[in-house]
């Protein structure tokens, strides 16, 4: 199953211009994560993600959004549920160009994540 | 004729794996094959080249660099599309040509099918060396322009400028498909983000850049779409149907020739853009240090000048962006068009819906390539799958599209396109696709 959800994954994780790509479970546990830069600032990111997972979920459900996006220094954190558990998360850059070419990517990632799950 | 589609969104040693157990299993023997990588696979593509030689030695290899493409399965902007076709109809050429007349008319001789797809670089980014003597021309004709005594003198400056920068940077697709006969789908190539060398095309297994490949066809139907309400029968009765179908209009008057732009509003193209909606700009150093180095400069833009045509009173939308230049360069040709315009927001009123009509004219059993403009990707992002649904969901045949922008050229156009701007010749720099319908039976 893990495997499964790395080769999924694995066309943005390789990515260099994302960040962090992680799916988390609902409690914040992380599943998979790929840090393509390790530095504090992200770790700290990291950390603080696991304790807003719950929350905006709680949101993305109640509310019917389709996504929540936190823009945090020069980074911006989205977060795109994949199943009433899982959430995917990716950090890019505020003025990443690809970021739009990102969205059209994930939609297939997220597809393919909900056949598996 | 039979082909087949196959896409992996990988890219470096994952895709050539991948790229080798797909092929394993296909049974087509392929002898011509179009190749389509993406930004994340450019530096893949000739390890992608040498596999494809070596499972198919005798196929003529073609293709280019494009922002995404999609199938029924999925649509992404990385990885590669390839479309392996086993045909004996269809002919390959390439061309190239300091001027666009040179090339394409070469093009032209070279392919005698009258239905014809055309790749070429419609902008074309050239190396920093080129980059640095563009920048250095800029400055000298625009300081030549300042000081012109007259109109004559500015058109004249305009002009000489106008050819250096279609003999190094681009290639514009009105004046290209003047000089071809029959019916032509052009697929202008364009980057969205563009770095130095860029975009690629390949012909003949090889990498270039500013050569223009023709792909000659018996037995297909091609089809032109754009999103817009038909053009009126006039300047006025355009500019009114254009005014009240983009969000944010205003009549600005263009001083130009050829593709060079020498005014708008008496400020060059980016004070202009500067002063009407406070664009911050992009400075030389990080244009030429940071933007192209990394591959970010943006070719794309949510504002735009709208000219209409003389010839047809079409219209056509050219983006402006805040680049640091004074001269600044059309991607087609403008001594056609009136020197009033519209400065505009680009919007569809429909959304990604608005793309659905270039379907109406398709079968449903047949196979469909086509080329759609690249705007939707940072108009639409994500919302593109629905428009990738709801092909699959019309249609039995399979389908490769890709992310370009469209140029058309028949004499039986279906209706009054305001793409249409000069007669039998469409291209717009915003909401315009092509289909190409094969026939596989």
């Amino acid at each position: 199953m893990l495997l499964k959800i790395s080769e999924i994954l694995s066309p943005i994780a390789e990515d260099t211009e994302v960040k962090v790509t992680a799916l988390y479970r609902i409690d914040g546990t992380a599943i998979f994560a790929k840090v393509n830069e390790r530095t504090g600032e992200i770790l700290n990111l990291l950390y603080w993600l696991e304790s807003q997972i719950k929350s905006s979920l709680y949101y993305i459900f109640t509310k019917s959004l389709d996504e929540i996006s936190f823009s945090y220094k020069d980074v911006e954190i989205r977060m795109f549920a994949v199943s009433r558990t899982l959430v995917l998360v990716f950090v890019v850059e505020k003025e990443c160009m690809s970021k739009y070419k990102i969205d059209l990517d994930i939609e297939n990632i997220i597809e393919k994540l909900r056949e598996l799950v | 004729m039979s082909l087949k589609i196959l896409t992996s969104p990988n890219s470096g040693r994952k895709l050539i794996e991948e790229l080798k157990e797909k092929l394993k299993e296909i049974k087509i023997d392929a002898n011509n094959i179009l190749l389509f990588t993406t930004n994340s696979t450019k530096r893949d593509a000739k390890s992608v080249m040498k596999v494809l030689k070596e499972r198919y030695p005798e196929a003529e290899i073609t293709g280019c660099n494009v922002e995404g493409y999609m199938t029924k399965n999925c649509a992404w902007s990385r990885g590669i599309a390839l479309m392996l076709i086993d045909c004996d109809k269809m002919s390959i050429a390439h061309s190239s040509g300091k001027s666009t007349k040179e090339a394409f008319s070469s093009l032209n001789r070279k392919l005698k099918e009258k239905k014809k797809v055309v790749l070429f670089p419609m902008v074309s980014i050239p190396s920093e060396i080129n980059v640095l003597k563009l920048l250095f021309y800029d400055k000298m004709y625009y300081y030549k322009y300042k000081r012109a005594k007259d109109l004559e003198e500015k058109r004249r400056i305009l002009s000489e400028c106008s050819k250096i920068l279609e003999s190094k940077m681009i290639f514009p697709p009105n004046s290209g498909l003047r000089e071809m006969d029959g019916e032509v789908a052009g697929l202008c190539l364009i980057p969205l983000s563009a770095g130095y060398r860029t975009p690629i095309l390949y012909t003949k297994g090889k990498e270039c850049h500013r050569c223009c490949v023709g792909v000659g066809l018996s037995k297909v139907k091609m089809h032109f779409y754009d999103v817009f309400p038909e053009r009126g029968k006039s300047f006025e009765e355009t500019f009114e149907i254009l005014k009240n179908y983009f969000s944010k209009v205003d009549r600005v008057k263009c001083f130009f020739s050829g593709i060079a732009i020498g005014g708008v509003n008496g400020l060059t193209a980016t004070e202009f853009l500067k002063k009407v909606i406070g664009a911050k700009g992009i400075k030389e150093e990080s244009l030429k240090e940071e933007k192209l180095k990394k591959g970010n400069l943006p070719l794309v833009s949510p504002y735009g000048l709208a000219f209409i045509s003389k010839e047809t009173f079409g219209s056509c939308m050219l983006g402006l962006q805040s680049y640091p230049i004074n001269i600044y360069p059309s991607t087609f040709e403008l001594d056609k068009f009136y020197g009033e315009c519209i400065f505009s927001g680009e919007m569809y009123k429909g959304g990604i819906t608005d793309f659905y009509g270039m379907l109406d004219k398709v079968k449903t059993d047949t196979f469909k390539f086509f080329s759609i403009d690249y705007d939707v990707i940072p108009m639409f992002s994500k919302s593109v799958h629905r428009l990738r649904r709801e092909i699959a969901s019309r249609f039995e045949g399979d389908f490769l599209g890709i992310f370009a922008q469209a140029a058309f050229k028949s004499q039986k156009l279906d209706r009054r396109y305001m793409s249409e701007i000069e007669k039998g010749i469409c291209f717009n720099g915003t909401g315009t696709a092509t289909v190409v319908e094969v026939d596989l039976q």
